[in-house]
């Protein structure tokens, strides 16, 4: 126990996290969407409209290296840049952050006799992730001469830059295979947009008076690049037919009705990945290790020049960044999401329950702790309370609205409320918000192990 | 299939997604318009202000790295050494080249004139005789006397007494050998036989040329009876006819008292024999005889009171005329024992024809003449033995003593090959000239400067056997710093002591026996030479010798090591310098330098103490700001002079806002190294190709408006 609960900390202190999705969506089945984190976990509606592209629009902003206030300074009334305490406080270290957006293009799912739900819907997704040094904002700021530099270069061994566009086209499908489990499961056709992911990033600057050493061998691969930047006029709808950039990913899900309150469910979503063939561009800098000691005048043998005009071109040389076309092609993983929670229906239309959840990505797993309220009135009103735990963040306390008005449903979920009242601490922050058109909530008997317990309550 | 359903599905939505394009940014634009109603001021972009960051940038900006092989220029005269020193070499081939010509001239020779007179002559001895017959003298003598031997004419009987009295004139044969001569010595001897029966006590012949003048006397007594007597006649001066006659001026006898037979044809006879005669003239038959040899120490005339010894030809000739007034051809043989040719003295035979002139040559080619013959004076003497024979026709030719034949020779075309002699003190002058050698970069050192080592090398190919003393006068002219003079010590050089050989040596000019240091460290714009060679400067302390190609002919070679001291040398170099790059725009647009500071790290290599005036020039080439960066210590040496320790030291300019505010303006930056030996300019210091100073400058600057 004291192991597992070491191991907990442990992933929960652990390094820089990529966005989480919307926690406060798991299991807040009133809501269709809530699907998206289990596609065993059936909408409480029988039949539900997405309506295009106002139906979900989802934003995710995620940054666990700094806050505002650590990057900004108040000068009168006026505020400024300034990176000194994030560079102080992560010295050699990198910061990173994460800003997601989704929107729902069209979304459709029914209740097919009572045991199977079938839905499917295409969402358009941006997702961009950044890792970057931290010494540079330092050398930004300060320049080559802080004494910080005469010991320490700049590394650039670990800089990312994710970015992701696509349109997702979905079918998914859940069924109670008994009282008391169901599963489910969703299959997606990815159609990307526009993309591009580090390949390799190694080298530093090591920036002394007299010298300055760039090591840069760097390799970006990117796909509809020459698109995106097209003048600024992105055109998503015809670029989510492009054709040559797909992929397909998966969701899993089941869910356990331990007894009729208590239930316990797990997922995998997002276990997939695009490949990036259409449009590719390659940046590339190879510039292995480059050396700028200035010019050299040799007096009586080359003194025509203007050393002095060397130092831009000679810094243009040590980022010199070639763009090879067509590129090079190249996968990028979605960010597979995983799930498992436990909940208690402590009374009828309110449960209580902690989950577990966390990114794979690069390798890498990004957890959460999630623990949650939800309630629901006349399935009118569906309340949610969620406080999150995540690496460098452990004030986000989330929560979650939907309001049915006739058949139509206005909902918003977010995860970190406390941004809006204290947004210079900010880590983390999502919302989504949308409409849904829904039918057949009301008198309906569900059997699933979801919703049978909120059955037994309305019985009750 | 279920894909092809599902775009079918999306299609209508995303059609109407990508014609609205207000559309798809309504949940957007209200999630942001929501949020922004919520974000503080304090993070809303608007109220954001420009950072007012300074950014501290070192940047290196260039690295002047300054080789000595890149400041001069290898050429002809500049040279870098393989183990990278450097020299100025200088070479200048002949000099001064002084051949034989300019040694010893062998003049056209004077021809020498002898007359060779024929002299007295020699003439055979001539022999005649004539007897007197007792009865033929009888005829002669006076009566009484001619009455008594007339009467014992027969008998024996006492011969009679005769008195004395004349006893009558007889003419003498017809000589043959002349018809007239006059005689230079020699007489006629009366040898008398006495065969008349009476003793004479007294007889006197007369000998005349017949019906001339006397001859002389012949005197004889006290004659025995068959007694001989012999009596000459001396004829020295005397002509003669070859018709003479003789008379008995006086004849006494006391007569016989002893009975004998007289007889009348009892005879006196009288032989007449020349003796030893010579004659002076005539029409004599002269018979073959020798002139006396004569023999002349012939002057052999030079220019310069050369004394020559010998004399080894290539050409040349005497020309011999002989003019003859001797009316018998002669033969002339001209002897030369001092001229030899093939080791056989000159000896030549010309007949000339009785009074005629002839010419005669003797080639001289590839002879030797040896002018030693003459112990009283063992130069410049040829001996020529002329000897003349007369070759007898065997008839009467006329004669005089005064008769002769002209000899004249004379030496032409003498080319030798050899010669050996005191050639004199001879004082040569050297052609003046001026020394092709550029010092420009020397010049454009500037500074003070002396070489420590130079070395003028004088290459000295002499194949004249003589002591020669050089002066080399060599002067430096430089219209800045005046003249100096080599200064140099008179060499003697070196001379062959075997023909047909050359003797090299060298002669060196440097610090010890001349000015040359300070010669070529004016730095010279001109360099002239001139002076002289003396020959036999010590004077007649053996023989000299040349050959016909002997010659003397200096090079000269100049070696400067640059190994020096040297005071504000100044090297200079100009580049160009964007100072709006550098600094930023003047007017205060973009990147601007607030401060910076320039750090010079020197690395220097120089056996030199460098101080660098930086100079900034703008589009104009006026001067916006100038600083000096500070001492920089020459390099060490190691114990061959040779850098073997870099100095190395950082030196800080630091520019104000005022002078960065002038730089912005500045187009050109000027760099001059300004250098200095050791101690003030004094030490010595060799230098190399590979010495060098690199100046790296950095900028520590303070940037506004990077961001």
């Amino acid at each position: 126990m004291k192991r597992i609960y070491s191991l907990f900390f442990a992933l929960l202190l652990a390094g820089p996290a990529l966005a989480q999705f919307n926690l406060g969506l798991h299991q807040f089945t009133g809501v269709p969407q809530s699907t998206f984190t289990n596609p065993a976990i059936m909408p409480q509606a029988k039949f539900f409209i997405g309506l295009p592209v106002v139906n979900s629009f989802y934003v995710n902003y995620y940054n666990p290296s700094f806050v505002m206030d650590d990057i900004i300074r108040e000068v009168g009334d006026s505020s400024m840049l300034d990176f000194s305490k994030l560079y102080e406080d992560r010295a050699g270290k990198t910061f990173s952050f994460n800003v997601e957006q989704q929107s729902d293009l069209f979304h459709l799912g029914f209740r097919m006799g009572r045991k199977n739900f079938l839905s499917f819907g295409a969402y358009q997704v941006l997702q961009t992730s950044y890792r970057l040094p931290v010494d540079l904002l330092r050398l930004v700021q300060n320049g080559s001469l802080d004494p910080y530099f005469r010991e320490n270069p700049v590394s650039l061994n670990d800089i990312d830059i994710n970015v992701k566009a696509y349109v997702a086209y979905h079918i998914g499908y859940a069924r109670e295979i008994n009282s008391k489990l169901s599963v489910g499961g969703r299959f997606k056709y990815l159609s990307g947009i526009a993309g591009g992911q580090v390949e390799y990033a190694q080298g530093g600057i090591n920036w002394q008076t007299d010298s300055l050493v760039v090591t840069n061998n760097f390799r970006y691969n990117a796909s509809n690049l020459n698109t995106l930047g097209g003048g600024g006029n992105l055109d998503i709808g015809g670029l989510a037919f492009s054709t040559g950039n797909n992929g397909m990913a998966f969701d899993f899900g089941l869910a356990y009705k331990v007894t009729k309150r208590l239930m316990i469910t797990a997922s995998v979503t997002d276990m997939g990945s695009i490949r990036w063939a259409n449009d590719l561009t390659s940046i590339v800098s190879d510039s292995s290790s480059y050396t700028y000691s200035g010019g050299t005048i040799n007096v009586g043998e080359n003194d025509n020049g203007d050393p002095f005009s060397g130092v831009i071109d000679s810094l243009s040389n040590a980022f010199k960044f070639d763009r090879v076309e067509p590129g090079k092609e190249f996968t990028t993983q979605l960010n597979s999401r995983y799930l498992v929670s436990a909940s208690y229906e402590f009374l009828k239309g309110n449960q209580v329950g902690v989950m577990f959840s966390g990114n794979r990505y690069n390798e890498e797993f990004y957890p959460a702790f999630t623990a949650f309220y939800q309630s629901k009135i006349w399935n009118l009103l569906f309340l949610r309370a969620n406080y999150t735990v995540s690496p460098g963040s452990f004030d986000n306390l989330g929560g979650a609205l939907a309001v049915k008005l006739g058949p139509v449903q206005l909902y918003t979920v977010a995860d970190n409320l406390l941004a809006l009242g204290n947004q210079g601490n900010v880590s983390t922050f999502n919302v989504r918000l949308g409409l849904n058109i829904l039918f057949g909530m009301r008198g309906y008997k569900d059997k699933s192990p979801a919703s049978e317990d909120v059955e037994s309550f309305d019985d009750n | 299939m279920l894909l092809v359903s599902l775009k079918h599905i999306a299609a209508k939505p995303m059609k109407m997604f990508r014609n609205q394009p207000g559309l798809k940014l309504v949940l957007p634009l209200a999630f942001l318009f929501v949020l922004t109603a919520c974000i503080k001021d304090k993070y809303k972009p608007k109220n954001f202000m420009k950072p007012d960051w300074e950014q501290g940038f070192g940047v290196p900006v260039a690295t002047f790295n300054v080789t000595l092989k890149n400041l001069i220029t290898e050429d002809s005269t500049l040279i870098f050494n393989p183990d990278s020193s450097i020299k100025i070499a200088f070479a200048q081939d002949s000099l001064a080249e002084q051949s034989v010509s300019d040694i010893i001239d062998i003049p056209a020779q004077a021809p020498t004139s002898q007359d060779l007179k024929l002299g007295v002559i020699d003439i055979d001895n001539f022999t005649t005789n004539r007897v007197i017959a007792l009865s033929e003298l009888v005829g002669n003598l006076s009566g009484p006397t001619a009455a008594a031997i007339n009467a014992a004419s027969g008998l024996t009987a006492p011969f009679p007494a005769m008195p004395e009295q004349a006893g009558g004139t007889y003419p003498m044969p017809a000589l043959t050998e002349f018809s007239i001569v006059t005689f230079a010595t020699g007489s006629l001897d009366f040898n008398l036989v006495n065969n008349y029966p009476t003793p004479l006590d007294s007889l006197v012949f007369e000998l005349k040329n017949t019906g001339g003048a006397s001859l002389g006397f012949a005197r004889f007594g006290n004659v025995a009876i068959g007694a001989t007597q012999l009596r000459s006649i001396p004829l020295a001066g005397k002509a003669m006819d070859n018709d003479i006659e003789i008379t008995i001026v006086k004849i006494l006898s006391s007569g016989n008292p002893i009975p004998s037979l007289i007889s009348l044809a009892s005879q006196l006879s009288i032989a007449v024999t020349g003796n030893n005669l010579t004659v002076i003239g005539g029409v004599v038959r002269i018979p073959s005889q020798d002139f006396a040899a004569d023999t002349t120490d012939v002057d052999f005339a030079t220019t310069d009171n050369e004394e020559l010894y010998t004399i080894d030809l290539k050409d040349g000739r005497i020309n011999f005329n002989f003019q003859s007034s001797i009316s018998e051809p002669i033969r002339i043989t001209v002897s030369m024992p001092g001229i030899s040719k093939n080791n056989i003295p000159i000896r030549d035979s010309i007949d000339v024809a009785s009074n005629a002139t002839t010419s005669w040559v003797i080639d001289l080619t590839n002879s030797t003449i040896d002018l030693t013959t003459n112990t009283a004076q063992p130069y410049n003497q040829i001996q020529v033995i002329v000897q003349a024979k007369l070759i007898s026709s065997g008839t009467l030719k006329p004669i005089d003593s005064s008769n002769a034949i002209n000899v004249s020779y004379g030496f032409q075309n003498i080319d030798f090959s050899y010669i050996e002699g005191y050639f004199g003190q001879k004082n040569i002058v050297i052609d003046p000239g001026k020394l092709e050698l550029d010092l420009a970069f020397l010049r454009e050192l500037g500074g003070d400067f002396l070489f420590a080592n130079p070395d003028v090398k004088l290459k000295i190919s002499n194949s004249i056997g003589a002591p020669i003393r050089l002066g080399l006068n060599m002067r430096g002219i430089s219209v800045a710093n005046g003249n100096v003079d080599l200064n140099a010590t008179p060499s003697l050089l070196p001379f062959p002591t075997i023909p047909n050989t050359s003797a090299n040596g060298i002669v060196s000019f440097n610090n010890t026996n001349s000015q040359i240091a300070q010669l070529v460290s004016l730095p010279p714009d001109t360099i002239t030479y001139g002076g002289n060679v003396l020959l036999n400067p010590a004077g007649n302390v053996g023989s000299n010798f040349l050959t016909d190609n002997s010659k003397i002919r200096i090079d000269m070679e100049m070696e400067l090591p640059l190994e020096l001291s040297a005071g504000n040398l100044r090297f200079a170099d100009t580049s160009d310098f964007d100072g709006a790059g550098t600094f930023g725009e003047s007017d205060g647009s973009g990147l601007q330098i607030v401060g910076a500071k320039l750090v010079l790290q020197n690395t220097n290599r120089f056996p030199f103490d460098i101080n660098l005036d930086l100079t900034w020039l703008d589009s104009t080439g006026t001067q916006v700001y100038s600083t000096t960066v500070p001492f920089v210590q020459a390099a060490p040496v190691d114990a061959n002079g040779r850098v073997n320790l870099a100095t190395r030291n950082t030196a800080t300019v630091d520019l104000n806002a005022a002078a960065i505010q002038n730089l912005k303006n500045a187009k050109r930056m000027a760099l001059t190294f300004r250098m200095n030996t050791g101690n003030g300019g004094t030490t010595v210091a060799k230098l190399y190709t590979d010495y060098s100073l690199a100046i790296r400058i950095l900028i520590e600057a303070k940037v506004k408006g990077l961001l």
